[in-house]
């Protein structure tokens, strides 16, 4: 995994965020710059109101910034129109929220199938898709299932099978295991990971949950809009480092991201 | 299955008040209009149901209701134009009717040739009733009518204080704002008041042309008549005028505009509510295939699409119910008249009701920041 800044799939500099205006402005985002690569798993902690959610709005192209610069997969994100963002963000980026977010309506398989359907993909190719994302969050035998019928763990996975098929290369998920019970964070983490890894795609998670931190290869923490901790995770031993380069491999558990720009306590 | 469909079949509870709004503004807008054209159109029942195609009128008559007497012997002058077959006469005149239990009632007296094959014979007395009238002082009623004149068949009652007898009930001749009591020419003139003298007055001239079109004779016969003294119709053109003016310069027809239009507000607000709801209950939904990067235009189509179904399910329900109405009226005796132009017009109105609700209850997909599903 190159540290290399010329290869990260996203680079922030100098993000500047708060709201309201004048007095009555609440400073979120102070300065802050970051770089995200891909086929890693970064987790996002910090604070209740430390601003994770504003900065990975801003870095997944919902949320313009006051002042600074996001680049993703090249793309200056802040100097697109905004038709222009909406393409490409239905082109490059996946979006896991806590809630699920899904049609009460459809069946697991619609669900998945759906994004497929508003980008004018033909229905059967759609299905098809659909099946194989469904079968790799492991919800096989489960997709003709309503979300009523769904338990949290599995709409999760509904919801990010539902991300993945547009094959996406950046995945941003805030707090996706909030609602759900310890067995299917873990679960639900794991499939993140493994997504990272196998599709090379950059994930950017945002949790509270200090028992997902061994699923993830970089921990960044956020206190008061600024970066306080940047860690790359102990490897663990087997393969599935497929993929993975070998600086994070050789990376001490707990050391401080060589790349990073922030705050350092 | 598309979203909007499955949603549809998923909550249809959630969409059936705006499909009930939409049926009920477009039913209580064809029975209205239903009854108006079947009100009204009982004002023509006798211009209608006869066998004349050419009426001559007072000029300044619109409504079959409003002619004023007109010299009788116009009909020699109708039988010079070689398309004419036959002409007669055809009184209508106000009346008193006296039962006899001294009810009073306020009737329209109706003279006419006592003849099965007559022009002016209505249709439903063909059979037997108007060769009837031809006894003297004899009367024909309609079997609607007879309660309100107490009297039946075989019974005696006056008009204008001169002695008749109904000789037999008639079906389907009521009329709106008149009663009427058939007579012969002749004994009509002797009852009306005060007696008509001689056979120079009556209030139409009949005639019926040999040709499938009346309305080149009409022209021939209209020039020859000098239009200032009287007017000459064909029988379409009389009825359709007598119930055009009926619904517009009566200030029903106004009543009836405002309160369809109402009943299209209310649907359009219950059903845009509506619309506005189930979007309001799939926000987060929206706002994800937002962030996704799915135009906000897609998911209005979704909605817009709903709304069309709503519109059609509607306007389905509308025609079914009105079908209904009109059958149930029917067995009833209530004049409503069901046309297909009405119907249409309402599928119509119901489908543009729904698209425009669909329209209203968009902005809050445009609203939409999908950023706010980050917190
Ligand atoms: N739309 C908004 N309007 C005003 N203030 C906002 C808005 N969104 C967030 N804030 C404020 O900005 C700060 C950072 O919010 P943010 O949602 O980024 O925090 P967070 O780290 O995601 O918190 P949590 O862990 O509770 O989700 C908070 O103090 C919050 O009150
Ligand atoms: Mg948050």
């Amino acid at each position: 995994m190159s540290r290399d800044p010329s290869t990260a799939s996203i680079s922030a500099t100098g993000l500047v965020h708060g709201y309201g205006k004048g007095a009555a402005r609440t400073p979120v985002l102070h300065q802050l710059s970051l770089q995200f690569w891909p086929g890693e798993l970064t987790l996002m902690m910090g604070a209740s109101g430390s601003g994770k959610s504003t900065l990975l709005a801003i870095l997944s192209g919902l949320l313009r910034p006051e002042s600074g610069a996001v680049r993703v997969l090249d793309t200056p994100l802040w100097n697109l129109g905004a038709r222009e963002l909406e393409r490409f963000r239905f082109r490059h980026c996946g979006y896991v929220f806590q809630n699920f977010n899904l049609f009460p309506a459809l069946t697991a398989i619609e669900q998945v199938a759906l994004p497929l359907d508003f980008g004018g993909v033909h229905k059967t190719q759609a299905r098809q898709r659909a099946v194989i994302a469904l079968e790799e969050v492991g919800l096989g035998t489960r997709m003709n299932l309503r979300p009523a019928q769904l338990s949290g763990g599995e709409k999760q996975r509904v919801a990010i099978a539902r991300a993945l098929i547009g094959s996406p290369q950046i995945l941003f998920a805030d707090e996706p295991t909030s609602a759900l019970d310890s067995a299917n964070s873990e679960i639900v983490i794991a499939l993140l990971q493994k997504i990272a890894r196998t599709h090379g795609a950059t994930v950017i998670t945002v949790t509270h949950d200090p028992r997902l931190t061994r699923h993830a290869e970089r921990i960044i923490r956020l206190q008061d809009g600024m970066v306080i901790e940047d860690t790359l995770e102990a490897p663990r031993p087997g393969p599935l480092l497929a993929g993975a380069a070998p600086a994070a491999g050789h990376a001490p558990p707990a050391q401080p991201h060589p790349n990073s720009t922030g705050d350092f306590l | 299955m598309s979203l909007a469909r499955a949603t549809l079949l998923h909550e249809w509870r959630r969409f059936l008040p705006g499909l009930l709004s939409v049926a009920f503004a477009g039913v209580l807008m064809l029975v209205q209009l239903g009854l108006l054209l079947g009100m009204f159109g009982t004002v023509t029942v006798l211009v209608d149901r006869s066998d004349a195609n050419l009426w001559v009128t007072s000029p300044e008559t619109e409504s079959f209701d409003q002619s004023r007497d007109i010299p009788a012997n116009l009909g020699a002058l109708l039988r010079l134009h070689p398309a004419v077959a036959r002409s007669e006469t055809l009184l209508v005149h106000d009346a008193d009717w006296r039962s006899g239990d001294d009810t009073r009632v306020a009737v329209t007296l109706v003279g006419l040739t006592p003849a099965a094959d007559a022009l002016a014979c209505p249709q439903p007395m063909r059979a037997a009733l108007c060769a009837k009238l031809a006894e003297p002082s004899a009367v024909v009623i309609d079997r609607g009518e007879a309660d309100k004149l107490h009297t039946g068949v075989g019974r005696l009652g006056e008009v204008n204080g001169h002695r008749v007898r109904v000789v037999g009930l008639s079906e389907g001749l009521r009329s709106i704002g008149n009663t009427y009591v058939f007579a012969s020419s002749q004994t009509a003139r002797y009852l009306s008041e005060p007696p008509a003298t001689g056979e120079d007055l009556t209030t139409f001239v009949l005639a019926k042309a040999r040709s499938d079109a009346p309305e080149a004779v009409r022209d021939d016969l209209q020039a020859l008549l000098h239009r200032p003294a009287y007017r000459i119709w064909t029988d379409r053109e009389f009825s359709y005028n007598s119930q055009r003016w009926w619904l517009t310069e009566s200030g029903v027809g106004a009543g009836f505009l405002f309160s369809s239009l109402l009943g299209l507000i209310i649907g359009t607000v219950i059903t845009s509510q509506t619309l506005r709801g189930v979007i309001l209950s799939t926000l987060r939904e929206y706002a994800t295939f937002r962030a996704i990067g799915v135009p906000a235009a897609k998911l209005s189509a979704v909605v817009l699409e709903q709304s069309l179904w709503i519109g059609a399910l509607g306007a389905l329900l509308t025609v079914l119910v009105s079908v209904l109405a009109n059958a149930l009226a029917q067995a009833l005796y209530v004049p409503l008249v069901l046309t297909w132009w009405a119907v249409l017009a309402a599928v119509l109105i119901g489908l543009i009701t729904a698209v425009i609700s669909g329209l209203l209850a968009l902005r809050e997909l445009y609203r939409l920041q999908p950023a706010e599903l980050l917190r």
